[in-house]
């Protein structure tokens, strides 16, 4: 047993421990660790006695099993870009997407299932698990700012993903809590399915100890499969002559006219200028000194993370320094800052560009796909800015009092800051013949006061109980500043300088170079307050029983006055059964059972919901997401477009039932983690499209309700006996998730959102698909069934349908297909997901090979949709007739699709049918490791200054088996669709080393 | 240790009274980016920007897609979609193809949010008159008068692309309620009612010392307003429309009339065809010659890509664009403006050649374009190359209610008055008088003249409307109007979430 307590209990623990150990959740709020139900102090191995050598409170055992963790030490040599890339599948429960493989981009974490249904780009955000460092939780973007956007494929400002700041060398341990038992002290921030806790690496009490942790390696350009102009040609030629009128031929795109035309019909090369080989690096390094009176760890390190395509880039600086400080016997004070700078390099794409610049220029011509013509295109974009910056600063500073035996209070104050920047120029020659320049600054800062007071009692080794009583402010600002102007004087000016001599009134702040009628500027702010008070009672009997309540206030500042406070119980019971039962078994080293039943609140996403009925500045229109004035003056008006608010909103809430099992055999050398839970989240808001006549687009309001419940399920075996010159531990993980919607808002039975594209319905899982059922193709007018009733042949939405329209299924037999013909299938979030893990152990050799999958569900391929719709798509000055230069590769394949008539009124080839609904399911190689640890062989010197040498070799992403017929099954947006816009997830080489000194 | 906790004591102690006694202060944060209805309704800047809200609400529903072009002037109109299928459906009068473009037009959200917001002022405006002394009864009476009409301009308009549409005359706050239609011919009773009540209290100018408005409007001197707001003649003029829709020529002559005796009250006069075709004229900005019109104001940031007619139908060479969305054939333009020395468009009798680019420009390619309306950024200069435009959505105008006091006349028997009205815009566009013998038919020449005027100001369907009810010699436009197929259908977005609503019958 490795379980190491600093020895004046600043609740520096180890994760190392072995299943018994359970769970830790160490810091926040401070005192918890000593009550926390599942926790067990194992008091004999305080061994923190102060002896010459370095005490490494983070000492990491290969060998180690982590109870719905992971151990960052294993994962720091592989190249991810981000905390959620090192997360993927190593939480059973714990999904992870990965929209885009571009550094840095965001990335969705859904701990056991969605909570409420995605129906616009922002709701990921109100959807994500609470990451807390150290006590800290972490404040994200707030998803506000799509507000005044037309587009939302990306958030205005860097949107670079804030977790990829962090550096997996400082962090000694990542536990998701997904019981309540553990996550409910947490309140609102776990209402996603729990919290994810990161606890950095503490200092070496005593001695010093310094790290260093080193690679390099390349992204490897990808194969494709190019087309061109007669490619494309050839394509749609067969559509033409079956079905075009003289109209459409006389409108044939322009680009594909000309068979002479060298840059359409030439050589398809840009793939040699869109792909590369590319560098990915990293270097960290650790200095940590001291004694059990003071000591500290200083840390820096930088990453770039390069993808293989469209040359874009991640790079991390990053530095943190800790220190912990015992002035006195019953006084310590630690303290952390870290932080730290992400700069990205993002995509080029088209469409990500018009989406920022909300002006699309005439697109008759798409990129030409030959490497000539592309590079010029790349030239002129080289003259461009394109700046991405974030900067992350977290930080506590922490005191604790233990001024009896029994009693201990800590008091924390925590900070968490971060700054997003984007400049952006695009000179005149990319869009037509104007130019555009945009400054983004926002800020999300979040400040935290915790105190807790924590009472201790043992009596004769029997009864065992904490009380304890806690209390946390948590302020919370998001800002952004957002600055757009087109049209400037040259290209040479590419800032939007403003005057800024406050002296001279007249022209103060005034632009000195872009007209005033078209610049637009934008501030808004967010500002929330969330005030708690909590009581814990914990009790154990002989280390036998154990059972905990806890009861919670929450209040907070976007709930309404009259509901501010949210109260909520939380009660978990657990039976040690080998320490009462099995003490004799030996084969049964651990065996645990325990239940917990618990509630949390869930916050309000907006501070409007808590103003009840309100005024908003909004006469905006199509393409014009934002207008505040008519004939130069403020308006207000009701939120009509956002959606009314009115009086009586109720605090939604989370309840969750979770019944497990930790199981640990013949010596700790099998482990089961086994996990039960249903998990509801009742009262929620939702928009529902509701009050046409009064305006609105929709109202907000309370009654959703979706069920999660599933299995969770870790496994793990030490295949041969601790010792043994040859080892290998594989390890699986398991998460089977179901959800259902259990209620809609006003007892509603069905509800369609999303404009018009999902359904949701009760007794219905809510991320199905909502689609047509299609049977193929009417050949000829003849084969449409006729109405028995009206002889009117079927029709599509009151069109009737014709020779080359689709064979759609008539669900309710009105021989009319609508929304009413339309049937749930698939899910877009897989049934079964998780990893099967190996590690190989062989002297100084260790082998990791790690399988992610996913199994059980679908992807609309919208991508094909779009490609098969091109009638739809040309000739508009639209975002569905933007085709980026990937357009010019081969995605599927279209000979497998019925050929429609692509001009027929009822759109043949819309996406929202199964025909292009796909199964999903995949499996990944995703990482291999070949390590090898000098310091373990024969010849090594043990009298060597350097306490660890390993070199390491890793390969990601290797392979993926998908029946999918699209591209990587992964890259699939919120909705599920694959638009075909996700940047390959490459494969990655890299050559390393660790050094410990 | 009893020292130490007599050293924490008042720490703890600070910390305590810290968050007990400051709970509700610590809780109390006003949003920065909504205002809370207990801080609205409060004093006159409240109901200043109410007002102005309203406006600009009436406004995003006619810009909203384009939504009034495609309405009025699309629907067997004389514009071609070049490309887009969307446009071919409605141009066709296929309304229920299954296009995005068109399951938006035949929502009819953002007309009732003009009229939900109008509801609310009336039903709040006596707060801000009991709180605010500043608040004059001839400021309220102003307000109340303007907020009036743009509820019935909203209903009318509605009552027009729908036929038989819900009345909803109070906000029902909080409490709302799915209503079923209401007959079109009670809520056009409605509509007439308040517009006269509006016209009562309007000035034909503001702060221009008109005795129903003294002083200036809201401290704001008269440029500020201009011809921004409705004014006196505006309610007139659609009262006028209201009237004629219903075939109640005479009501519509009588207030028609009032219109063409009072318009120099206004500030209005006839437009010369040069100011009416200028990117600098009569499209651009706030002037006082706009009957009823929604501006966009270019120097105030206002200018928008869409919501103009120009984002349809200006393509190379007047700005960069390869085709424009919808243009006139050729043959159209020739049959239509078929006299010679029209201002607007005629070819020269010589060369052969388009004496003018005011109407159509690039006459010589295959694509004309439709140069009429053409106000890019301000309007100020003619640079192609960034597709945003500052015109207003002008509904009518003193040449369109002179030449619907024509047709009023002409149906009410009127004819010599009816051709002076015609000839006096005749006139205007350098084109001969009315000549019977060879033009035919009165009511057809006038309604000819009116598709050259009006050409892509959104009339058309509605005149094809009139003209069909009253020649009544076209049988399918005929069946058409009987089964209600000149409504449009109402979106599946509304029937779902409305389940007394009904889908009008010819479209079921």
């Amino acid at each position: 047993m490795r379980f190491i307590v600093n020895a004046v209990a600043v609740t520096l623990i180890s994760m190392t421990a072995g299943i018994n150990q359970g769970i830790c959740c160490s810091s926040f709020p401070a005192g918890f660790t000593a009550i926390s139900a599942t926790v067990r102090t194992d008091t004999s191995s305080t061994d923190t006695v102060q002896s010459k050598t370095p005490v490494d409170t983070n000492h990491v055992d290969p060998h180690a099993f982590i109870r719905n963790g992971v151990l960052p030490e294993k994962l720091s040599i592989y190249p991810f870009s981000s905390f959620q890339q090192a997360l993927k599948g190593k939480v059973a429960g714990l999904y992870i997407q990965e929209p885009s493989g571009e550094p840095g981009s965001e990335m969705g974490m859904f701990i056991r299932g969605m909570p409420f249904p995605f129906t616009q780009h922002k709701d990921i955000y109100d959807a994500q698990p609470t990451v807390i460092v150290d006590g800290v939780p972490l404040i994200m973007d707030h998803p506000f700012a799509f507000n005044i956007q037309q587009y939302d494929f990306n958030r205005i400002g860097p949107a670079t993903n804030i977790l990829a700041a962090i550096d997996l060398n400082n962090i000694a341990s990542i536990t998701v809590l997904k019981d309540f038992a553990d996550a409910a002290v947490y309140g609102p921030r776990a209402a996603n399915g729990g919290v994810i806790l990161i606890k950095t690496k503490a200092p070496v009490i005593g001695g010093r100890k310094i790290s260093f942790n080193t690679y390099f390696g390349f992204v490897q350009r990808p194969r494709i499969y190019t087309t061109n102009g007669r490619y494309e040609n050839s394509f749609r030629q067969p559509f033409y002559e079956e079905y075009a009128t003289t109209d459409d031929k006389l409108n044939y795109p322009l680009y594909l006219r000309d068979s002479t035309n060298n840059a359409y019909y030439g050589p398809s090369d840009w793939t040699d200028l869109y792909y590369k080989n590319a560098f990915v690096r990293a270097a960290s390094a650790s200095l940590s000194s001291g004694t059990d009176r003071a000591n500290f760890r200083f840390s820096a390190g930088n990453q770039q993370t390069n993808n293989t395509a469209d040359n874009t880039r991640l790079d991390r600086y990053n530095a943190m320094f800790e220190i912990n400080m015992l002035p006195v016997t019953w006084l310590t004070i630690s303290s952390m800052i870290s932080a730290a700078r992400l700069e990205r390099k993002r995509n080029t794409t088209l469409r990500d560009r018009y989406a920022e610049v909300q002006y699309l220029p005439d697109l008759s011509y798409p990129l030409p796909p030959n490497k000539h013509y592309y590079s010029q295109y790349l030239k002129e974009y080289d003259e461009s800015i394109d700046q991405n910056l974030s900067n992350v600063i977290t930080g506590y500073f922490r005191l604790n009092f233990k001024f009896a035996s029994d009693f201990n209070f800590s008091s924390n104050f925590g900070f968490d800051y971060n700054e997003g920047l984007r400049d952006i120029f695009y000179p005149s020659t990319l869009m037509e013949t104007v130019n555009y320049v945009s400054n983004y600054y926002g800020y999300n800062q979040r400040i935290i006061f915790d105190n807790t007071l924590t009472f201790h009692h043992s009596w004769q080794q029997k009864h065992d109980l904490t009380l304890e009583a806690g209390e946390v402010f948590q302020a919370d600002a998001n800002k952004y500043n957002y600055t757009y102007a087109y049209k400037g004087p040259n290209d040479l000016i590419k800032v939007n300088m403003l005057h800024s001599d406050p002296s001279k009134t007249a022209e103060y702040l005034s632009s000195k170079a872009f007209d005033r009628a078209l610049i637009n500027m934008f501030l808004d702010k967010q500002q929330h307050h969330l005030l708690s008070f909590y009581g814990r009672l914990a009790y154990r009997y002989k280390e036998r029983l154990d059972f905990s309540v806890l009861l919670r206030a929450d209040g907070s500042s976007s709930a309404q006055p009259d509901n501010w406070w949210s109260f909520s119980p939380t009660f978990s019971a657990g039976w040690d059964l080998k320490n009462a039962l099995l003490q004799d078994k030996a084969a049964v080293s651990a065996f645990r059972i325990h239940a917990s039943w618990g509630r949390v609140a869930r916050l309000f996403t907006d501070d409007r919901f808590g103003e009840g009925p309100q005024y908003i500045s909004d006469l905006s229109f199509s393409n014009n997401p934002v207008k505040f004035s008519y004939d130069a003056f403020p308006a207000l008006s009701r939120p009509y477009n956002l959606g009314y608010v009115g009086y009586g909103l109720q605090w939604p809430y989370t309840d969750q039932l979770d019944v497990g099992l930790d199981l640990g055999l013949l010596d700790n050398r099998l482990n089961a983690v086994l996990d039960l839970y249903n998990k509801t989240d009742h009262n929620m808001l939702l928009g529902v499209p509701f009050a046409a006549e009064y305006g609105y687009n929709m109202a907000y309001k309370n009654g959703l309700q979706v069920r999660n419940r599933g299995v969770d399920l870790s496994l793990r075996a030490m295949v041969f006996p601790e010792g043994h010159r040859f080892q290998w531990i594989p390890g699986v993980n398991i998460n089977y998730n179901n959800n259902t919607l259990q209620a809609l808002p006003d007892g509603l039975d069905e509800l369609i959102v999303g404009s018009g594209t999902q359904m949701l319905k009760t007794g219905h899982a809510i991320d199905q698909y909502w689609v047509l059922q299609n049977q193929g193709i009417y050949t000829d007018d003849a084969e449409v069934p006729l109405n028995p009733e009206t002889h009117k042949p079927m029709s599509y939405r009151n069109i009737p349908l014709r020779k080359g329209d689709p064979k759609w299924v008539d669900m309710n037999g009105d021989y009319n297909i609508d929304d009413h013909d339309k049937v749930l299938k698939g899910h877009m979030l897989p049934a079964v997901s998780g990893e099967f893990d190996n590690d190989f152990f062989y002297g100084p050799f260790s082998l990791n090979l790690s399988f992610y999958y996913a199994l059980g569900r679908r992807i609309l391929n919208q991508e094909m949709s779009n490609h098969m719709d091109f009638a739809n798509r040309e000739g508009k000055i639209d975002m569905d007739a933007v085709k980026e230069i990937t357009f010019w590769q081969k995605a599927g394949d279209e000979t497998k699709y019925p050929r429609y008539n692509p001009w027929s009124t009822v759109i043949p080839y819309q996406p929202d049918q199964d025909l292009f609904l796909e199964n999903g399911s995949f499996l990944k190689l995703r990482n291999i490791s070949l390590q090898y640890d000098l310091t373990a062989t024969k010849w090594w010197h043990k009298s060597s200054p350097i306490n660890k040498l390993v070199v390491y070799l890793t390969v990601s992403n290797l392979f993926t088996l998908t029946p999918y017929s699209g591209g990587d099954p992964e890259l699939a947006g919120f909705n599920g669709y694959d638009t075909g816009y996700g940047l390959p997830i490459p494969r990655t080489y890299t050559l390393g080393a660790k050094l410990d000194l | 240790m009893y020292n130490f906790i007599k050293k924490l004591l008042p720490v703890t102690l600070l910390l305590a009274g810290l968050f007990t006694t400051g709970c509700k202060k610590l809780l109390d944060i006003d949003s920065q980016d909504v205002v809370a209805e207990k801080n609205f309704w409060n004093n006159h800047e409240d109901t200043r920007a109410a007002l102005i809200g309203t406006y600009g609400l009436m406004r995003a529903a006619l810009a909203d897609h384009d939504a009034h072009w495609m309405y009025g002037e699309l629907r067997d109109g004389d514009f071609k979609s070049t490309q887009r299928q969307d446009l071919k459906s409605i141009i066709n009068g296929d309304l229920r193809a299954s296009y995005p473009l068109l399951n938006s037009l035949s929502n009819w959200r953002r007309f009732y949010a003009v009229v939900n917001a109008a509801n609310m002022f009336l039903e709040h405006v006596g707060e801000v008159k009991a709180r605010d002394p500043k608040y004059s009864d001839q400021n309220m009476h102003v307000d109340v008068a303007q907020i009036r009409f743009l509820r019935a301009f909203a209903y009318f308009y509605m009552v027009r692309i729908w036929g038989d549409v819900p009345l909803i005359t109070t906000s029902h706050d909080g409490e709302f309620e799915s209503k079923p239609r209401d007959s079109q011919q009670a809520v056009l009773a409605f509509v007439e009612k308040e517009l006269n009540a509006a016209a009562a209290d309007l000035p034909y100018q503001y702060s221009s010392n008109d005795p129903q408005q003294a002083g200036n409007y809201y401290n704001e001197d008269a440029g500020r307003w201009g011809g921004a707001l409705a004014r006196k003649l505006t309610a007139y003029a659609v009262l006028a429309h209201v009237a004629a829709w219903q075939g109640k020529y005479a009501d519509a002559s009588v207030y028609a009339q009032f219109v063409l005796d009072n318009y120099s009250k206004s500030g209005h006069s006839y437009v010369t065809t040069d100011n009416l075709c200028n990117s600098n004229g009569f499209f651009a900005g706030r002037i006082y010659n706009h009957m009823l019109a929604f501006n966009f104001l270019w120097a105030h940031t206002d200018a928008s890509f869409s919501g103009h007619l120009e984002e349809l139908t200006l393509a190379k060479p007047v700005v960069d664009k390869n085709l424009p969305d919808i243009y006139v054939p050729k043959d159209s333009i020739l049959s239509i403006f078929n006299l010679p020395a029209d201002e607007r468009f005629s070819l020269d009798t010589l060369t052969g050649e388009p004496t003018s680019e005011r109407y159509f420009a690039n006459f010589s390619s295959h694509i004309p374009i439709f140069n009429k309306i053409k106000v890019i950024q301000g309007g100020g200069n003619s640079d192609p190359s960034f597709r945003i435009y500052g015109s207003a959505i002008v509904i009518t105008r003193l040449e369109e209610i002179a030449l619907l006091q024509a047709e009023n006349l002409t149906v009410l028997g009127n004819s010599a008055k009816a051709i002076d009205l015609l000839n006096l815009i005749r006139d205007s566009r350098k084109i001969p008088h009315y000549d019977q013998a060879r033009e035919g038919d009165l009511i057809d020449a006038i309604f000819r003249e009116r598709r050259k005027e009006l050409m892509g100001e959104g009339w058309r369907w509605y005149d094809l409307v009139r003209y069909n009810q009253i020649k009544q010699h076209n049988a399918a436009f005929m069946e058409l109007i009987k089964k209600g197929g000149i409504y449009w259908p109402v979106s599946d977005d509304i029937l779902n979430q409305n389940k007394q609503m009904t889908q009008n019958p010819y479209w079921q």
